[in-house]
């Protein structure tokens, strides 16, 4: 797929780690994205993209493998990221946006759409508590970072 | 002359060389003396603002004959204007004698500006007398044209017919069509979509770059993409469950695409389809429409008179009321209760926009909010107002406590003691009473009242008082037996007998009294205030005193 060299080639920083791309079946990336802000800033997070066969007229899905202490995330890992939502979706963005867009949310939580309302409130109305336990489940399940 | 035809010819070839693959060189003719044209373009690198005035003539009114000049007055921004043509002969004497024989045509420059530009190019061959002068004036028209007619953006067409004589080499053939505003726009279309044909463009969807051919470009916006990404775009999204508004697949862009891309893109089916929808939402953004609550219909309904009253489907022509969504009912109230509105407005103020949308689409939006203000001014009316006890209208207290004091009070209480005595309440508060047309006069709320009592020995005549009193129409009647005291404090116990009986009864008495002549008598009582009247009644059907029982007693 062009998208991927070329998102190798412009080399994307900014907390997106590693791309690595599964030669049989180019429709899933495995990521590893290394947030930058505290408190996940102590490891990385597995996350896979999956494209569906429409890809670009229908948005990738996005999933956490590793677990993570979040409001917009859910246990079973999806996220809701805005970019992608269906009716947002448009085929000319590209997956380095939208990967962007993905680090800024883990940084910057957004508790007005949360997916675990139970968070958001933590997170809103007692920071320092959920600042630590945000930190010891990075450091619980999160991976090294390399 | 042998020397002149080479120098014409070199020339052509140059120009040939140099004009010849863009269309602008179009040789016409070669013998026996060389004719051609050159169309010199008009481009701005950046867009410029042309207005144009096109007149119009309109009928003053419907039925006159008249006709009116009317001036539409519209602005655009061009890139190309249509070209100005330069038609050229060579006599056999140029260039040593004279210069070659032009016309200067174009669609958007007027005859006194056409006819400047003829002089000029006279003046540029005179400059350069005996030698080839195309080059040069193509160079001048080309370049130095605005400058030299003093035309400033934005610039106002202005094809009028000169006073003077214009110079008979200026050709303007924009004034005669009506459309030159179409014309011209066309052109300017047609040409920057050349343009961009010729250019390579960058699909952002396929990330792939591609001839200006294979790609379409979508405005405003000018963001263009492949014709097949576009078109599988635009398909997916159509075919999408939840269809919405298409807009340009560029992020953070949110210029719609034209009917023109989509059906260029998309294939009937689907075009129609979008087109349902657009009709559609369309629909819902117009307040006055609500849909036919027929179930084999469905259609919208147009919402009808001032009120909203009424609305009328547009497809069978039913016609219902949008609140309770049966037929229409006139200015019979509705059966739609108010604890009914009440809910529903309820949920409506509450309900998250989902609830909204579908109440909206049952009832109509105005409806619903006519229902809401309705609702807010009765509850307004129940809590700052009391009904006036005469006419009943809703009254407000803007000042004063609400107490009454006693000189207040006392005429009121004087008009009420005096007016009792003659008037019953109906009349004395409304002014009229519904039993007044009636020949047993209302006695509520009167002071004095006539009753009229047969007393003595009753039993004689019995039968015959029977049978006056069973005379009524409708011969429901009772018997009282009444106890009475006179104002001459004298006691009476004795038959009560309804006012509108007393003269029947009291000619079958004085014909009994002849025939008999016995000395039966009737007494009239009447007596003033009900105070002091004590009644006392038995049923008489009881105790079995009339033959015939009468019909049910009241009491």
């Amino acid at each position: 797929m062009k998208e991927y060299e070329e998102i190798q080639k412009g080399c994307p920083g900014g907390g997106i780690h590693s791309i690595f791309l599964d030669e049989v079946n180019i429709l899933c990336w495995k990521i590893l994205v290394a947030p930058t802000e505290y408190p996940y800033n102590k490891g990385a997070f597995r996350i896979h993209v999956d494209f569906t066969a429409e890809y670009p007229f229908k948005p990738p899905k996005l999933n956490f493998k590793t677990a993570i202490y979040h409001p917009n995330v859910d246990e079973k890992g999806q996220v809701c990221l805005p970019l992608i939502a269906p009716e947002n979706w448009k085929p000319a963005t590209k997956m380095e946006q939208v990967l962007k867009a993905l680090v800024t949310l883990i940084n910057e939580p957004e508790v007005e759409h949360p997916l675990r309302a139970d968070l958001a409130e933590e997170y809103s109305k007692d920071k320092s508590s959920f600042n630590k336990k945000a930190e010891d489940q990075t450091a619980k399940y999160a991976e090294k970072k390399p | 002359m042998d020397c002149n035809f080479e120098l014409q010819h070199s020339e052509l070839d140059t120009l040939k060389a140099i004009y010849g693959q863009d269309n602008i060189l179009k040789i016409i003719q070669l013998t026996p003396t060389i004719r051609a044209t050159l169309e010199i373009p008009c481009h701005f690198q950046t867009p410029q603002k042309i207005r144009i005035f096109t007149k119009k003539y309109v009928r003053t009114s419907l039925d006159s004959e008249k006709l009116q000049l009317d001036f539409i007055f519209t602005e655009f921004s061009l890139n190309y204007l249509p070209p100005i043509i330069l038609e050229f002969e060579f006599p056999n004497n140029y260039p040593s004698n004279y210069g070659p024989s032009f016309h200067l045509t174009s669609k958007w420059l007027n005859f006194s500006q056409l006819s400047k530009l003829c002089r000029k190019l006279d003046t540029i061959w005179y400059e350069n007398r005996g030698g080839t002068v195309l080059f040069d004036w193509f160079q001048f028209l080309t370049n130095d044209l605005f400058q030299f007619l003093d035309i400033q953006f934005p610039y106002t067409l202005n094809l009028e017919y000169p006073k003077e004589s214009h110079d008979l080499r200026a050709i303007q053939d924009g004034i005669l069509s009506s459309d030159l505003l179409e014309i011209v726009e066309h052109f300017n279309t047609s040409k920057l979509y050349e343009e961009f044909c010729q250019q390579q463009h960058y699909c952002a969807i396929c990330m792939e770059y591609l001839p200006g051919t294979k790609c379409l470009q979508i405005r405003p916006c000018q963001h263009s993409f492949c014709k097949i990404c576009l078109s599988k775009y635009l398909s997916t999204k159509i075919q999408e469950f939840s269809i919405s508004i298409l807009q340009c697949p560029q992020g953070n862009c949110n210029s719609l695409i034209n009917n023109q891309i989509l059906s260029q893109s998309v294939n009937k089916d689907l075009y129609a389809r979008y087109d349902e929808f657009l009709f559609k939402r369309a629909l819902e953004e117009m307040e006055d429409i609500v849909y036919c609550p027929l179930t084999i219909c469905g259609s919208p309904s147009e919402l009808q008179m001032a009120d909203k009253s009424m609305a009328i489907c547009l497809v069978c022509k039913y016609c219902f009321c949008p609140k309770c969504r049966r037929v229409y009912h006139g200015v019979s109230p509705c059966v739609f209760s108010k604890d009914k509105f009440k809910e529903i407005i309820q949920e409506y103020k509450q309900g998250n926009s989902m609830k909204k949308a579908f109440l909206e689409r049952k009832y109509g939006k105005s409806v619903l909010e006519q229902m809401s203000s309705d609702i807010e001014d009765e509850l307004w009316l129940q809590k700052n107002t009391k009904k006036c006890p005469k006419c009943k209208i809703h009254i407000e207290k803007i000042f004063g406590c609400s107490k009454v004091t006693l000189d207040e009070a006392k005429p009121h209480w004087i008009n009420l003691y005096t007016e009792s005595l003659t008037k019953c309440k109906h009349r004395y508060l409304h002014g009229q009473c519904k039993l007044d047309s009636t020949n047993s006069p209302c006695e509520v709320g009167l002071r004095s009242s006539t009753k009229y009592v047969l007393s003595g020995s009753v039993l004689g005549v019995w039968s015959h008082l029977c049978k006056s009193l069973a005379s009524d129409v409708t011969g429901n009647f009772h018997i009282q037996v009444v106890r009475i005291y006179t104002t001459n404090l004298e006691r009476e116990v004795g038959i009560l007998i309804p006012p509108g009986r007393v003269d029947i009864l009291r000619e079958t008495l004085e014909k009994v009294n002849l025939q008999a002549c016995g000395d039966y008598e009737t007494i009239t009582v009447t007596d003033i205030g009900t105070n002091e009247m004590e009644i006392e009644t038995m049923d008489l059907q009881n105790e079995n005193l009339i033959d015939k029982p009468s019909s049910e007693s009241d009491y």
